[in-house]
């Protein structure tokens, strides 16, 4: 809470201007005017680990979230299908001992608790994350004082229709009010993944791309995850060894043949 | 349930541990009186609302009023004390925030700057850092495309998990000139006068850097 959301900010007495935090030099160091990050072992920030999932309905639809003005970090953003920080429940229920584990798992329950699917007995966490979600990336958020975060790529068997009937539960309400997914950027699953998945990653990096009309895109931002993780999705399907993983994720849920003749 | 509470109780401590004496104070003569009000809801929650409905239906007498009061005199107090506490948690934050400042001197200039410097020191160990709007994020295409890797292939990610848990201010801390102490006053009185709620997530701390666990398979 404290070290994040105190980044880039001077805090100091107003009496006696003793000066209580700098705003970066628990997470930054600077040598001659160069900026340098500091290992996440080396910071005094909480390093709370976040995972944020782009995910995908049966039909093709990419699900984002507008947030609430009562969210810390994203309110009055539209943020990923699911988004947040790591509990520690996560890291006691992954019995695995893999990391990776722990990042799919809090993945999942947020990707869960957004959509409304908590309580879902086709939806447990433990199959979401197993099933579900692909980690592709990961990042260190510089206005939260170098924070971790993991992008995942996301798939939810259901279609867009099915999917909005489930509400998120009164908790998560206070933070996550609507679900958007453009009709224009729906993955078509009959035509090369590697291009569609390119297509929908910039179709929704512009808010204005997804809202045809300029009042209604310029009252939306998007989040700092949003953009990120577009773009750092897109670069990965630039590499052809990361590529090919995704492609797989994206073939295998939406029942694509991978034969040499299928596009792709 | 249990768990729920537990949470509670501890978002309660911490938001405990930065009031003052006299917050404290008030604080534990409010849930005092909280758990004595609860006891008598329960216990005579038809006789409060009969009475209650006598007090609205009949004209209301001052002697009617008086004797609601007296009836429920322990329902009133925690309203009243409750009601008190939030205007001392109000005073008091305002006392903090008037005390401690914050100001964002980094404007959008500035953080573009550092973000700038941050950029060409990180290209030079083939790391960027990316400018999204107002914000930035530092990553590293060689740590993705490990991770992803890792992901494809099944191969996991060991991880140690370090004793005891990690607090950005020492509790035990009880100098008043304490930085973190400050810190937390500071950040408490301004989530109270946000109307934002104040607890402990109980999150997870990464403290190691991924390439590391990526390269030798643990994360400590």
């Amino acid at each position: 809470m404290m070290t994040d959301g105190l980044a880039f900010q001077h805090v100091s007495s107003l009496s006696d201007r003793v000066e209580y935090s700098d705003g970066w030099s628990y997470f930054l160091y600077c040598i001659k005017g160069s900026f340098r990050l500091r290992s996440l072992a080396d910071t005094e920030s909480s390093n709370q680990l976040g995972a944020s999932t782009l995910a995908f309905t049966r039909d093709g639809y990419l699900m984002l979230v507008y947030q609430t003005r009562r969210n810390a970090h994203s309110g009055g953003k539209i943020a990923p299908s699911g988004s947040g920080s790591l509990d520690w429940e996560d890291v006691t229920a992954a019995t695995s001992g893999d990391f990776l584990d722990v990042v799919r798992r809090g993945a999942a329950r947020e990707l869960i608790e957004e959509s409304g699917l908590e309580g879902h007995r086709d939806f447990a966490v433990d199959v979401v994350a197993s099933e579900y979600v692909l980690p592709y990336a990961f990042s260190r958020i510089i206005r939260r004082a170098g924070k971790p975060e993991f992008f995942c790529l996301g798939y939810l068997p259901l279609t867009i229709e099915e999917l909005v009937r489930y509400k998120p539960k009164r908790r998560e309400l206070i933070y996550t009010v609507k679900s958007f997914a453009s009709r224009v950027a729906r993955f078509d699953r009959n035509r090369d993944p590697r291009a569609e998945l390119e297509r929908i990653c910039d179709h929704y990096s512009q808010t204005d791309q997804m809202f045809p009309i300029a009042n209604i895109a310029e009252r939306f931002a998007l989040s700092y995850q949003v953009m990120h993780g577009l773009a750092l999705l897109r670069e990965a399907l630039q590499d052809k060894e990361s590529a090919a993983i995704i492609l797989s994720f994206i073939r295998r849920h939406f029942a694509i043949e991978n034969s040499p003749n299928a596009p792709g | 349930m249990i768990t729920s509470l537990m949470h509670w109780l501890d978002a309660k401590r911490l938001e405990f541990s930065a009031l003052s004496a006299a917050g404290k104070a008030i604080r534990v003569i409010k849930h005092a009186s909280w758990i004595a009000a609860l006891i008598t809801i329960v216990g005579d929650s038809v006789d409060i609302w009969e009475k209650w409905q006598a007090l609205t239906v009949a004209p209301v007498t001052f002697e009617a009023v008086v004797q609601f009061v007296a009836a429920n005199g322990r329902v009133i107090l925690f309203l009243a004390i409750s009601l008190v506490s939030w205007m001392i948690d109000m005073r008091m934050s305002k006392s903090i925030l008037q005390e401690i400042q914050a100001h964002d001197f980094y404007g959008i200039e500035r953080f573009s700057d550092i973000v700038g410097r941050l950029n060409k020191q990180e290209e030079s160990v083939d790391g960027r850092v990316d400018k999204l709007d107002h914000n930035a994020g530092w990553t590293h295409p060689a740590t993705n495309k490990q991770l992803i890797l890792r992901v494809g292939a099944g191969r996991p990610v060991k991880f140690l998990i370090k004793e005891g848990t990690w607090l950005a201010y020492d509790p035990s801390e009880r100098s008043a000139e304490s930085r973190g102490r400050q810190l937390l006053r500071f950040v408490v009185a301004r989530a109270v006068e946000a109307r934002q709620r104040v607890f402990n997530g109980r999150k997870v701390r990464m403290c190691c850097d991924l390439n590391e666990g990526l390269i030798s398979g643990v994360i400590i």
